[in-house]
């Protein structure tokens, strides 16, 4: 086990930011905390790292406690913040020679490094630019890279996609997967469920402090009742028809907005025959039709009664 | 040795800047040096005073007698004889008008009571307050007072031989040589300016250089990033106290060299000396002052701003630019609470020092200490403010 917290509790005066919280982390896993803003991912991550005092609980990294001069367990640790940690006065490979040279003393060593790290975030041509000449996307590519840089046994990713373009998201993402699949124990925070849903191997849901589910995503998504949703575009559509439709069998929920429909079936089967066998019936003209399996928004919207993104 | 390193590449980045403010110093200080504007340089020249010298003590011929014609003419190679008619009115208005400083009249029978003993009175009229007619004075005190040396020890003398006598002694002249262990200054070769305006240097440079470089580290996200490495805060701390040591101490050398550079030799001197130990204090205390300013401003702007003010506060209102001497005592009384002021006083003090006594250096190394508490109790509060925010980081 790389990482458990157990009771963990940090409160700002009245305000409990992280409320008895436990969780574990498994070698070799992509670990997703996943919850809104101000749910506590962050505080977590410092309580962790030992950067924030904490109220109460226990924390172990690598069957060690956590301490802020445990030294050994930070040298295995490699961080990327929220908000972007780099000198705007030293060029993309002086920032990564000098985050590397916080863990690794011998010079040759930290050159190969920086050198595998600079080629691993695709900043080759960029080697000499200093941050402000850097675009949003590969300014939080230089970030990772000066977390990354020193091999680090475990990774923690505190939100590293935010304000970025979707192609360098999704160019990070890889990344991620490539560095657990070198062997890297990953925590990813984010509050973007796709991210966490393509990447993570277990996800731990937190809403204002608390954990409120964990697990892999399938286990997630078989917590809720929720089996599927179906949107559709709908023409000459009377909102009166909306109290009719309710009876088809397993809805959960129906909701009429822009020309589309959108329905939520309970977990069973046929509910696509269902639902077009009384389009036909009541002859609904419809055109565009999409059928999706639930989200980890609805499990959070199932479980919080709220949309994650609030 | 990762953080030392970076702070000296952090710093790389303001090389221009400070490079660029080494040339404005060492300009500066050059063109201090040739105007030599220090108060203490003085140099003194003797004045011609303008009198009026009537006399009624005559022969039957009618000529001044011999006594008084030997006064005149000893009084006329200190002074210039204007002559004046004699009518009270005349007589004022050549000293309303300056025409002349000062107005002699001797009396008729001065000479015959002078060779008697008595103590006959000269007239002296004079402008109110006049140092030229105080010379006069002194002129005509000097010549009748050793005349009168003569009439009391020697018999049967007459005025022609006291003339006489006066005439050899008062033009002996004694050569005096000044034994100076050090150089002497002049207005060409100020070193107190160049010394006093290092202050300027020393607060700028150290104020920029240290300043901007400990912001970049202590922008919290950095604080935070380096928390997670496994380099403990004493660690981190250390490097960088020894970057900016190592840097302030450079900054210092450069000065230093620069000295060389125009004064030569001269710094080889008990003063060169003096003046190097004075400004390394100061150069102690000015890195004491920008670490607390840096410590606690967030943006680099707002900084420079902030530096730029202080500095200018703190070298103009003490002396760095202008001789105390020339300041107002209000403003003095203000620049107390500056090192800067106690740095220029020191360096004043150590450009009269000619000879090396306790009592002579004993004001210096006062002047030295208290420039040094300023560094210390800026050091203090930094440790103080630091240690707070530590603790709230933390929370």
């Amino acid at each position: 086990m790389v990482i458990k917290v157990e009771g963990l509790v940090k409160k700002y005066g009245d305000l409990v930011a992280v409320n008895d919280l436990n969780l574990q982390v498994n070698q070799g896993e992509v670990f997703g905390l996943l919850g809104p803003n101000g749910s506590g991912k962050t505080t977590t991550i410092n309580c962790i790292l030992s950067l924030l005092s904490y109220s109460k609980g226990e924390i172990q990294v690598f069957g060690k406690p956590m301490a802020p001069d445990a030294y050994d367990i930070k040298r295995n640790i490699g961080v990327i913040m929220q908000n972007i940690a780099v000198f705007d006065e030293l060029t993309v490979l002086e920032n990564i020679d000098y985050f590397c040279g916080l863990y690794i003393n011998d010079k040759r060593k930290r050159r190969n490094l920086v050198e595998e790290a600079i080629e691993f975030v695709g900043l080759r041509d960029y080697k000499k630019f200093v941050p402000k000449e850097l675009s949003g996307g590969l300014l939080r590519r230089l970030n990772i890279a000066c977390g990354i840089a020193h091999k680090p046994k475990l990774i923690i990713l505190d939100e590293p996609t935010v304000a970025v373009d979707p192609q360098s998201r999704n160019n990070i993402l890889e990344g991620i997967l490539k560095l657990n699949r070198d062997g890297a124990t990953i925590i990813y925070t984010s509050h973007y469920m796709e991210e966490v849903e393509q990447i993570c191997s277990r996800i731990c849901i937190l809403d204002k402090g608390s954990i409120i589910a964990s697990g892999s995503k399938e286990e997630l998504k078989s917590m809720i009742d929720m089996g599927e949703k179906v949107s559709m575009e709908v023409f000459d559509f009377k909102e009166q028809l909306l109290r009719d439709m309710k009876k088809i069998p397993n809805i959960q929920s129906i909701d009429y907005k822009g020309g589309r429909i959108t329905v939520k079936f309970s977990k069973a089967s046929n509910n696509l025959i269902y639902l077009l066998d009384y389009l036909k019936e009541k002859n609904i003209k419809f055109g565009k039709f999409y059928s999706e399996l639930p989200t980890l928004n609805d499990v959070f919207l199932e479980l919080t009664g709220k949309e994650l993104r609030d | 040795m990762s953080i030392f390193k970076g702070y000296f590449k952090i710093m790389k980045s303001n090389l221009p800047v400070l490079i660029m403010f080494m040339v404005v110093f060492l300009s500066l200080s050059v063109f201090y040096s040739y105007i030599g504007t220090r108060s203490q340089n003085a140099s003194f020249e003797a004045v011609k005073t303008k009198l009026a010298f009537i006399s009624y003590d005559t022969e039957k011929n009618g000529e001044n007698t011999v006594l008084v014609d030997g006064l005149k003419n000893y009084i006329s190679q200190y002074s210039e004889i204007i002559p004046v008619e004699d009518d009270p009115e005349k007589l004022q208005e050549s000293l309303f008008f300056k025409k002349v400083d000062s107005i002699i009249r001797i009396p008729k029978g001065f000479t015959e009571a002078y060779l008697e003993g008595e103590n006959p009175s000269i007239e002296v009229m004079s402008i109110p307050d006049s140092a030229n007619a105080q010379y006069a004075k002194m002129y005509i005190d000097r010549y009748l007072n050793r005349g009168r040396l003569y009439i009391a020890h020697m018999e049967e003398v007459s005025s022609a031989d006291i003339v006489s006598y006066l005439k050899n002694d008062l033009s002996k002249n004694v050569t005096v040589e000044v034994e100076n262990s050090g150089f002497v200054f002049n207005d060409g070769d100020n070193m107190a300016s160049h010394y006093n305006l290092m202050a300027f240097y020393l607060l700028y440079v150290l104020m920029i250089g240290v300043g901007i470089t400990m912001l970049a580290f202590n922008k919290p996200e950095l604080v935070k990033r380096n928390k997670c490495s496994p380099i403990s805060d004493t660690n981190s701390n250390l490097q960088l106290l020894l970057g900016n040591l190592t840097f302030a101490v450079l900054c210092w050398v450069l000065g230093i060299l620069s000295s060389f550079a125009l004064y030569g030799g001269k710094m080889a001197t008990i003063n060169g000396l003096l003046y190097g130990i004075n400004s390394f204090v100061l150069t102690l205390t000015a890195l004491s002052i920008s670490f607390l300013v840096a410590s606690n401003i967030k943006s680099k702007e707002t900084f420079q701003g902030i530096a730029t003010i202080l500095v200018i506060l703190m070298s103009s209102l003490t002396g760095v630019f202008t001789p105390q001497e020339m300041l107002g005592t209000s403003i003095l009384k203000i620049a107390r609470f500056m090192p800067t002021y106690w740095f220029v006083k020191a360096n004043d003090q150590i450009q009269s020092v000619s000879v090396i006594t306790i009592d002579g250096l004993m004001p210096i190394f006062q002047q030295m200490l208290m420039v040094l508490s300023f560094g210390i109790a800026a050091l203090v509060v930094t440790m103080l403010i630091s240690k707070i925010k530590e603790s709230l980081l933390l929370e």
